[in-house]
């Protein structure tokens, strides 16, 4: 009673005293520019503005009130009110350092930080629009190397960090997004990053080194990358919109002979082929197109067109102190593919929402929702692939022609007579993607310094592949129209318990953390389909047209893991800095006697920026050095590996069909996780108050115990087998700087480069020295392409060397045979020589050569921002260099001479060059009609590139526009994706990589039938209000 | 506000723990939609699962699935656009990776699959007599196997029991006797166990099919010794004699009254097959590429060929083979070197000159229906049995194993002659459409006469064995059994080289082979003799004549040929194997 009292007493007095009036200030930063969008609260109460484009807010305050001062990349203020008006001053936030840092299971700040953490900000992935987001962050992240599968729409790309771990095994990092963890599929092109809204994206993390990621334990030697969504901030709502479109067309063709250069051709090519008395003479047939001036088809062009894409973006976020924030947002994204008849479209729903419960206390939710269509995706990427025969098919046939024409007119028939734009047209290939990441959190600090977090999440994925291939094309014209499903299902679960320890006292700042993590993770296939349809107008649609049914299969993979880790940051003095962690995984896919593994892992960091030495040399703003050592694992091997599993093998008997049982592997106990080491060393510099920032690293990765499918003898009934064996290393360098180059009150220039170099080893292959794997090019003729052998890098290639052109039968005579490669020891005019390496005088396994080497010397990438005035312009670049591809797709297109096959010009060139080719001979099929099937140092360009990823204009409005409109912000912005690039490779895009599994790993860089590469142009503007 | 917080600390806390009872069990892997050793093998319906299991591996690419039937012998030979890395001109090498790596990977892939069927079924409750039949079934399959690359390849490992470890893994070769006597032991077994042969067992082994192949392994045994001179094998050639005749008096097998009838896939399952390879198709993995191999060619490119109901004709009849038979013998050979095409746009057959260029296929297992509507064409998908032991090869042995043992007798002549017999009927009853009518019945006039004790074809046992030399690949071609015969008689080289004399010596005169008539067939344009030698000689230049790939394949072969190289993989994997066999490096 007596306090109600003194507080109405109080109460009276002080509006007496201290009266309400409206308080107006303005915000500036420290060269006097305004400061739009600052948060000012007055303290101890929940009352609070936003500064508008001026700086300027009011505020109902009293005298003797404190305001609080906020806003992102500022100091926090704080200001005591004592008149009408306030003038505030905002110094600018040691960025660089007081950034936090997203680490696994907790946050920290970027001075505290021991590990290799690399960050990419929504700030600078934003400048690129990017319409998804696996491409956003390549080049930004020095150590990362993004590998697309090719430029197709909603194509999957491997992230590989720091040249990744494993040999055969799962190279891929381990994904935690908005705290859930994901390990992509192998196969890239189902990769989670494709269903994520790029525009919701607050934060990439890249943590490289153990220190950072053996907190993951068992997953993490691959590195982890962690993304985080936006969540509303205190303050009224603010609605943005984005609403962008643009036009696509392809980049660049590869060069193949025109309509005319090709009849040249065929009239020259048919004549030495009549000379080696092989082919009847057809000259006369080309002669006579070329004498009326017939002109052909641009298959190429046919089959590619100016594309559309439409985007659009809302989103909505806002909150109150200790009560909700909230941020919902939907996207839509509509893009038409350069290629006739593809197609992709996204719709995401995303909603975060943390409800504060008190002080102390607070609850959230996180749900993304994504659903993508993808039209023309899996068009085949192989030998045979479509975007392959686009180039191959003769030009002088019909466009309209259809299968089973051709063989009347055997002059004009090309291959095996697909019509490329029939395919494009009548197939129906859909894929179809769900995917819903949720999560629930609590969070409730215990007593102070101590906090309980526990949540639950789950992750389900659901893709639905669609195939129908109709009788007008080659592969369903067999069987009257072939329909396959494929329906891939994933269910993810995560609950985790964490507890965190915070406290300063004195000098020492302890950090700790435990938690206890279960996951299981469910993957289901199941693939069925059709043929023979009387009826084929709505393809995989009509099922009850369909005759006979392809027996349906499915496959049900589950595993479980379960973990115990904790983790001890320690800081003296702000100088001296300590990160010890450990974490045990009990992974189900592991063998019956090692179920169980532990990953420990310390870093040390030593400021010397504050030791008073370097202070008094007054040059470093930041001087840190970092030195971490750590264990981690990878589990990435199928569920039940290490069981002898029994699949399917099915027998007749009297004409019934019974199904049966076959043992497909045998039973290994001792299976376990590869286990690598890594140690890193890190240094980090600031200049001129950290305008310029350096980071650079150096690390040793050594993977021992690597998962690698074994040949055994055959002789025991099985052909490989899951084995702990060998071991495989990487060491590497990376720089990064950031800097800003000019800031004046008008322009402002800001640059971010990266570059990084990594070398990788093989040590020790147990009892081998080498193991050879296929890349299936061309699976029915080259086979044993990749090498990895003890002491080299992975990436290499065997082949053989090309030599020129046989010319004529004396030469033929004395060419090296070729015995034992795969064709008949002929040799003849037109073949392809190969060089005899051993001098032999035959061609055989012996004269396999290195001939490339898929790693590249170095990577990088450079970001440029320029502010003026109301204009901003940002262009990113990006290179590698010294990385070779091999470009399986001139398989048909250097051979001339068969099927009526159109010709690379660069070939068809060589073929006439007096240097290599002095009588004119054409390359291609020999007298027996046999071409070399060899792999050859032909198929191997230099992948070197430089590329623009995007250089974007965009304008502002001036606020007495915006401001009239009743809005924060108002921008437009135009945007070229893929402007240029200077590369040496023919085809589309050397960044490509048409091979899956152990081939893609120990192999990589192969194009096949890849699809085209779009250069785009887009306009939008973005709306703030 | 503070209750409302306990209560979901407590919430949490009460999920945390019941998620994490039963910790250990939560790493136990028990596979959700596949079996695994450690938890199949306890049921009937287990042990049935696996000996179908072991019966697929029949149909394995490397055993009867694809590679049968493509070493060159004086029967057929893979085409020059299928080098299979020198199969056909017997340049291979151990690295072969096309057919023979095959032949060893999946072999001992199905001796794994019988060895783990063999140590498991006896410990499931169940009948007991069913159960011996079961683990009978398995170890048939495992005498096949061992059989087959004990003749492909002499000594190999010996598997007594199932890989169960990845240790010790390294097994030496065993010597073929051992094999011999372990396979006997199993055969032998077999015979008591298995079933006796019902109408609805068709596709299982039988007691029948055991004592066949006993025979058989018998037969080999006896000539190999002959042919390295280890013996005169004439205690083999009795057992053979003896399981075989045991066959014939069970009396429960009987010849196809017409030749074509014992292959054509509208009969499957008949009377006269002993034991085979079950294929059904289409759209259940358990069909063959036979139809894609081996079938008539026709006169479309491209794809046409083939959805005509053409073959790929990989497997082509040699030119010379025709000669082995009487030209009274026109239906075994018009069924197996079949020279016809289908006319694609028609459907129909036409006959292939005597010198055409057009592959003569062995046509054996051609398909059917030919461009018939309801034709869908599945390349990889058809379901043609394949024969593995016909009543005519248990005649075929017990009168080569009576010879061996007593020289030319009846019981042997007898037993051929159903063979002869059964050549002359043709068209019984009218049913297929083909190129060869069924308007006509039994050719007694004009057909193959029966032997008799007087012909000089059987004048001593030297004779006799060469007419059935002869005899087996009239009746047996394109069943895979050739090169083996080829082999166990020791003649694959001499064989092969004396093609190219007989052929040349053709060159010089003209054809021998006439056609009899048959009502609606376009016939043959007379061939002269220089157009014969241009198709054997080729052009004046020597090129694209037959004797250019017979020339190699004739200088290429050598006596080492008869045993297969070890496949690289298995001497990189397994350093106990030791050298490869003569000949490979």
């Amino acid at each position: 009673m007596k306090f109600k009292l003194l507080t109405i007493i109080f109460l009276t007095f002080s509006i007496s005293l201290f009266a309400q009036t409206t308080i107006e200030g303005v915000v500036n930063d420290a060269k006097g520019l305004p400061v739009p969008g600052a948060n000012v609260i007055i303290k101890g109460t929940k009352n609070g503005v936003i500064t508008d484009f001026d700086g300027v807010f009011k505020i109902k305050a009293k005298i003797g009130d404190v305001l609080i001062i906020s806003s992102l990349g500022f100091d926090k203020k704080e200001v005591k009110i004592q008149g009408n008006s306030i003038k505030i001053v905002l110094g600018e936030l040691n960025e660089a350092l007081n950034e936090v840092v997203v680490i696994g299971y907790g946050s920290v700040k970027k001075k505290d930080l021991t590990g290799a953490v690399s960050s990419v900000r929504a700030t600078s992935i934003e400048k690129g629009d990017p319409v998804d987001l696996q491409t956003a962050f390549s080049g930004r992240v020095a150590g990362l190397q993004i590998t697309q599968n090719d430029n197709g729409l909603g194509s999957g790309v491997k992230a590989i960090i720091r040249g990744g771990s494993s040999l055969t095994s799962g190279n891929q990092p381990l994904y935690v997004i908005d705290g859930f963890p994901i390990i992509p599929d192998d196969n890239v092109s189902s990769n989670p990053l494709s269903d994520l809204d790029p525009g919701q994206i607050k934060s990439i993390e890249v943590l490289k080194d153990a220190s950072a990621t053996a907190i993951y334990g068992a997953r993490g030697s691959n590195g982890v990358i962690i993304i985080t969504t936006k969540l509303g901030k205190e303050g009224k709502p603010v609605i943005t919109a984005t609403v962008s479109s643009g036009t696509s067309f392809v980049s660049k063709f590869p060069r193949i002979l025109t309509d005319l250069e090709y009849l040249d051709t065929q009239i020259i090519q048919d004549k030495i082929n009549y000379l080696n008395g092989t082919t009847d003479n057809l000259s006369t047939y080309w002669q006579n197109l070329k004498d009326t001036n017939a002109r052909g088809v641009d298959w190429a062009k046919e089959a590619t067109q100016l594309a559309s894409t439409r985007r659009m973006d809302l989103s909505m976020g806002g909150g109150s102190k200790e009560g909700l924030n909230y941020q919902i947002s939907g996207s839509f994204l509509d893009q038409e593919g350069v290629v006739i008849n593809t197609n992709f479209k996204r719709y995401n729903l995303n909603s975060n929402l943390v409800q504060s419960i008190g002080k102390n206390t607070k609850i959230g939710t996180n749900i993304k929702l994504a659903f993508s269509k993808n039209i023309g995706r899996s068009l085949d990427k192989d030998a045979d692939g479509i975007f392959k025969k686009i180039f191959s098919t003769n030009p002088f046939q019909p466009i309209n022609f259809q299968l089973g024409d051709i063989y009347i007119d055997p002059e004009t028939n090309t291959g095996d007579n697909e019509n490329v734009i029939t395919y494009l047209k009548e197939v129906k290939n859909e894929t179809q993607s769900t995917r819903i990441i949720g999560n629930l959190f609590y969070e409730t600090k215990l007593v102070s310094n101590l906090t309980f977090y526990t949540s639950y999440g789950f992750n389900r994925g659901y893709i639905n592949n669609q195939i129908f291939l109709p009788s007008t094309v080659l592969k369903g014209y067999r069987q009257n129209g072939i329909a396959e499903f494929e329906k891939i299902e994933t269910i993810n679960q995560v609950l985790e318990t964490r507890l965190s320890y915070k406290k300063v006292i004195d000098k020492h700042n302890i950090n700790a953390t435990a938690v206890v993590e279960f996951s299981d993770n469910l993957r289901s296939i199941f693939t069925s389909g059709a043929t023979g349809f009387s009826n084929q107008t709505n393809g995989f649609n009509n099922l009850s047209s369909a005759t006979i049914a392809t027996l349906p299969k499915n496959n049900i993979a589950k595993d479980n893991l379960m973990s115990f880790l904790g983790r001890v940051a320690y800081g003296y003095n702000n100088k001296y800095l300590l990160t010890a962690s450990i974490r045990a995984d009990g992974s189900s896919k592991f063998g019956k006697e090692n179920k169980w593994g532990y990953f420990p892992s310390v870093a040390l960091g030593w400021t010397l920026s504050e030791e008073s030495f370097i202070k008094n040399m007054d040059i470093f703003d930041n001087f840190k050095l970092r030195a971490s050592y750590g264990v981690t694992g990878n589990n990435q091997i199928p569920a039940y590996s290490s069981i002898g599993l029994f699949g399917a093998a099915n027998y007749v008997f009297n004409d019934v069909f019974y199904s049966g049982i076959a043992q497909n592997n045998v039973s290994n106990p001792g299976l376990k996780w590869e286990t690598t080491e890594q140690s890193n060393l890190g240094v980090d510099l600031g200049f001129f108050k950290n305008r310029l920032t350096i980071t650079a690293e150096a690390y040793y990765k050594k993977t021992t115990d690597l998962l690698l499918e074994v040949q055994l003898p055959l002789s025991s009934g099985f052909e490989t087998a899951l084995k702990n064996i060998g071991s495989f290393s990487n060491k590497g360098f990376e720089l990064t700087i950031n800097s800003i180059n000019i800031d004046n009150s008008n322009f402002k220039w800001k640059s971010d480069f990266t570059f990084s170099f990594n070398r990788n080893k093989v040590l020790d292959l147990g009892d081998k020295f080498e193991f050879y794997f296929n890349a299936n090019i061309f699976p029915s003729k080259f086979m044993n392409e990749i090498l990895i052998r003890v002491g080299q890098s992975t990436g290499i290639y065997y082949g053989f060397i090309e030599d020129q052109i046989i010319n004529n039968q004396t030469e033929a005579a004395n060419s090296p045979r070729q015995v034992g490669v795969g064709i008949p020891d002929i040799n003849n005019n037109g073949q392809v020589k190969i060089y005899d390496v051993n001098g032999d005088g035959i061609i055989n396994s012996n004269d396999k050569v290195q001939i490339a080497n898929t790693n590249p010397d170095f990577i990088g990438g450079l970001n440029n921002e320029f502010t003026y005035k109301n204009f901003d312009i940002s262009f990113f670049l990006r290179f590698s260099y010294g990385n070779d591809v091999i470009n399986g797709n001139i398989g048909n297109l250097d051979k001339g001479g068969i099927n009526n096959w159109n010709t690379l010009k660069s070939m068809s060139d060589y073929s006439y060059s007096a240097a290599y080719n002095p009588t004119g001979t054409f390359h291609g099929e020999n007298g027996n009609g046999v071409y070399s099937s060899l792999f050859r140092s032909a198929y191997v360009e230099d992948g070197s590139f430089l590329k623009c990823d995007f250089i974007t204009l965009g304008y502002a409005m001036p606020k007495s526009i915006v401001d009239n409109l009743k809005l924060n912000k108002f921008r437009l912005f135009a945007r070229v994706n893929n402007p240029f690039m200077l590369t040496r490779y023919s085809w589309f895009d050397p960044e490509v990589n048409a091979l899956g599994g152990t081939a893609g790993r120990v192999g990589g860089g192969v194009d096949l039938g890849s699809y085209p590469r779009s250069t785009s142009m887009t306009i939008g503007l973005s709306l703030n209000f | 506000m503070k209750k409302m917080k306990n209560k979901i600390n407590y919430l949490f806390l009460v999920v945390l723990f019941t998620s994490f009872l039963g910790c250990s069990d939560l790493l136990e892997e028990v596979p959700v939609s596949d079996l695994s050793v450690e938890n199949s093998f306890k049921t009937e319906a287990d042990a049935k699962a696996a000996i179908i299991g072991v019966y697929n591996s029949l149909q394995l690419e490397g055993v009867y699935g694809k590679s049968q039937t493509l070493f060159s012998t004086d029967e057929h030979n893979a085409g020059s656009k299928v080098p299979l890395s020198g199969l056909n001109l017997y340049t291979f090498t151990a690295d072969n990776v096309e057919v023979i790596l095959p032949i060893w990977r999946d072999h001992y892939e199905g001796i794994n699959r019988a060895n783990l069927a063999i140590s498991k079924i006896p410990g499931i409750t169940m009948n007991v007599d069913e159960r011996n039949t079961l683990v009978a079934e398995a170890k048939f399959i495992k005498a096949l196997l061992y059989f087959n690359l004990i003749r492909y390849f002499g000594d190999v490992p010996y598997k007594y029991s199932e890989t169960t470890s990845l240790n010790d893994l390294n097994i030496p070769r065993t010597p073929v006797a051992t094999i011999y006597e372990n396979m006997i032991r199993d055969l032998e077994y077999c015979v008591v166990n298995l079933n006796v042969k019902t109408a609805g067992l068709a596709g299982h082994a039988t007691q029948d099919a055991a004592k066949t192949l006993l025979a058989s392994v018998y037969l080999t045994r006896g000539s190999m010794a002959n042919r390295d001179n280890t013996g005169n094998g004439i205690a083999d050639f009795t057992l053979a004699k003896q399981y075989s005749k045991e066959v014939i008096d069970a009396n429960r097998y009987s010849l196809c009254p017409y030749f074509p009838d014992a292959f054509i896939v509208q009969n499957k399952n008949n009377d006269e097959i002993v034991f085979d390879v079950q294929f059904k198709s289409p759209g259940l993995g358990v069909g063959n590429t036979i139809g894609l191999n081996m079938g008539i060619p026709s006169d479309a490119s491209g794809i046409d060929n083939l959805s005509a109901g053409g073959s790929q004709g990989a497997i082509r009849a040699n030119p010379y083979h025709q000669y082995y038979y009487d030209k009274a013998d026109s239906v075994r050979l018009q069924w197996t070197d079949a020279r016809i095409k289908i006319v694609s746009a028609t459907g129909k057959f036409t006959r292939l000159s005597a010198v055409d260029k057009q592959t003569v296929s062995a046509a054996k297992f051609r398909r059917y229906p030919v461009r018939s509507p309801n034709f869908v064409l599945q390349t990889s998908d058809y379901d043609v049995n394949w024969p593995i032991f016909r009543y005519a090869e248990v005649l075929l042995i017990y009168a080569e194993a009576l010879n061996e043992t007593s020289g030319p007798t009846q019981p042997a002549i007898d037993a051929l002659n159903q063979l002869r017999s059964r050549a002359r009927n043709v068209n019984r009853e009218g049913v297929h459409a083909d190129v060869l009518p069924r308007s006509l019945t039994l050719q007694k006039s004009t057909g193959l006469a029966d032997l008799t004790l007087s012909s000089p074809l059987v004048s001593s046992q030297t004779a006799f064995r060469n007419y059935i030399f002869y005899e087996r690949s009239r009746e047996l071609s394109a069943e895979g059994k050739r090169w083996f015969d080829l082999v166990r008689w020791g003649s694959l080289k001499t064989t092969l080289r004396n093609i190219i004399n007989k052929m040349s010596s053709k060159a010089l005169e003209a054809p021998v082979v006439q056609w009899p008539p048959l009502p609606g067939i376009t016939q043959p344009p007379s061939t002269t003799t220089n157009t014969w030698k241009k198709y054997w000689i080729g052009n004046s230049d020597g090129k694209n004549g037959q004797t250019e790939e017979w020339n190699k394949i004739t200088s290429n072969v050598q006596d080492f040929h008869m045993l297969l190289p070890i496949p690289n993989n298995e001497r990189l994997a397994n350093p106990s194997i030791g050298p490869n066999n003569p000949g490979y490096n």
